[in-house]
């Protein structure tokens, strides 16, 4: 069910009231934000209490009805957020939660509004955000390393999530191939890839807070300057390595395929961000296999995507799309495969 | 037999009014969708071509290559798969998942001798299917493999 904000306009400003223990809170502009094919954003501009004061800008985030399998319900996204918040990663400064669907017709959640830019191809069309794509890069490598020392022990406020897995790397190529099963379509590329990931396998490693959809497109930047990081709705226990994949991945290089990192520069200075805070040294080993894993797992998500246009009965040009791409994915994976191959045959020779 | 024009180039002029004349017409979301239906076209395009290629193969009385280079593939004989499964398309469906879970097996990890024919097949399948989608990905993905940049 989409958000009616004439509808929703009253119980919010109810809920926003006793949320923020004010007398009274009034709404003014609400608009629905672009972007995001499985939440919905809107910007509420919210006049709370003494009439006086300057207004606040505010998002507010709900599902939608199809969502993808593993996204977050509001309320345990509200929990991430939360927790990466504490941390002192760059966030939206969560406000109030609201798992009640009777509220506004579905769960939501309220974050304060970032300013900035976090389109890609609006990013990569800014000289003055290009000139300066390296410095953004190693900022975005940093907030990484803050996010990944949110760890599974003791982190009671994530038990939302799903348990950490003992074996990323082995579950993942499980989970995968559940998906492959489920889906009519037999798929060689995907199944080739998967067969190679599991025999290069790393033993399992330790298990840091992953976003789950690490790229350009959900980090917001002003002013040449990373801001915050958006879109926590895919947040689950993971490989430190995998974050850093995802941001890398051709596909989200856009107009820039040349610049590794994100379509924004180097992937070295992502590197150097994520060493200078986490103090490790990156693995190049690692980098390519969770490179190959990115890939694989990205041309699944979007045969997903494609089923909940083919078969979910969302009749969205964009997901349709989506799927196209699917080959692109594969392509990709199976030539950094041919590559990683190819640095062992020498090793060996 | 139909009339002039023909579907090919019923999508071409349908393909150049929306980019020509719509699209500069339009702003915000409304011209990003009129874009992804330009792209809608080229991959219809696209499609035809690759099926009308197919469809020549089988009048023909050659097998297509895909279902002949997947029965190569797992020691099976082209024409038996494609009467089992009733029609060339069926077949290859058909082989392509006996292909998918003989991979998932390992039946065909290195250095057997059928892993390096397996590579070159996925390749070009894939390659063809990247040709068919995006075709502007492929010239980008073959330009930064050449300048060494992965």
């Amino acid at each position: 069910m989409e958000l009616e904000p004439e509808r929703a306009r009253a119980p919010l400003e109810r809920f926003l009231a006793k949320a923020l223990g004010a007398d009274a809170c009034r709404i003014g502009e609400m608009t629905r934000l672009a972007g995001g094919t499985v939440q919905d954003n809107w910007f509420v501009e919210l006049q709370a209490g003494a009439s006086g004061a300057p207004p606040r800008r505010l998002v507010l985030r709900t599902g939608r009805v199809v969502g993808v399998n593993d996204s977050l319900p509001a309320e345990h996204e509200y929990a991430v957020l939360c927790a990466a918040a504490r941390t002192g990663v760059r966030v939206p400064q969560p406000v109030a939660v609201c798992g009640d669907p009777e509220v506004i017709g579905q769960p939501f959640f309220v974050m304060s509004f970032v300013d900035g830019e976090s389109r890609p191809w609006k990013l990569q069309q800014t000289p003055e955000v290009m000139a300066v794509g390296d410095a953004i890069l190693e900022e975005i490598g940093a907030e990484l390393a803050r996010l990944q020392t949110i760890t599974p022990d003791g982190r009671d406020e994530l038990g939302c999530l799903k348990p950490p897995p003992r074996d990323v790397a082995r579950e993942a190529i499980a989970d995968i191939r559940a998906y492959l099963d489920r889906h009519d379509h037999p798929h060689p590329a995907i199944e080739y890839a998967l067969r190679w990931l599991e025999r290069h396998a790393p033993a399992p490693g330790p298990v840091v807070l992953c976003h789950g959809d690490f790229r350009l497109g959900n980090v917001m930047i002003a002013d040449g300057k990373l801001t915050s990081i958006l879109d926590w709705e895919l947040t689950r226990w993971g490989d430190p390595y995998e974050s850093m994949a995802w941001f890398c991945m051709r596909f989200f290089r856009f107009a820039r395929p040349d610049l590794v990192a994100g379509g924004l520069g180097s992937r070295a200075a992502l590197l150097r961000g994520w060493q200078a805070v986490s103090g490790r040294v990156p693995d190049p080993a690692a980098i390519r296999y969770w490179d190959i894993m990115a890939n694989t797992r990205w041309a699944t998500i979007s045969l997903q995507q494609v089923g909940r246009q083919v078969f979910g009965g969302e009749n969205s040009l964009e997901l349709a799309l989506v799927g196209l791409a699917t080959g692109e994915m594969e392509l990709e994976a199976l030539s950094l495969i041919a590559q990683a191959d190819a640095r062992s045959g020498l090793a060996q020779a | 037999m139909r009339d002039h024009p023909d579907t090919e180039h019923l999508l071409a002029s349908a393909r150049r009014a929306l980019l020509e004349q719509v699209v500069p017409a339009l702003q915000g979301e409304a011209r990003s969708t009129a874009l992804m239906l330009a792209r809608v076209f080229s991959v219809l395009t696209a499609r035809l071509a690759v099926d009308a290629r197919a469809l020549a193969e089988i009048e023909s009385g050659r097998e297509s290559g895909e279902l002949a280079a997947l029965a190569g593939l797992l020691g099976e004989a082209p024409s038996a798969a494609r009467l089992a499964c009733g029609g060339t398309h069926a077949a290859i469906a058909c082989l392509s998942r006996k292909l998918a879970a003989a991979i998932r097996c390992g039946s065909f990890d290195p250095p057997g001798p059928g892993h390096e024919a397996l590579l070159r097949f996925l390749l070009e399948i894939t390659h063809a299917k990247v040709a068919e989608n995006n075709p502007k990905a492929l010239e980008a993905m073959g330009r930064t493999q050449q300048e060494g940049k992965t």
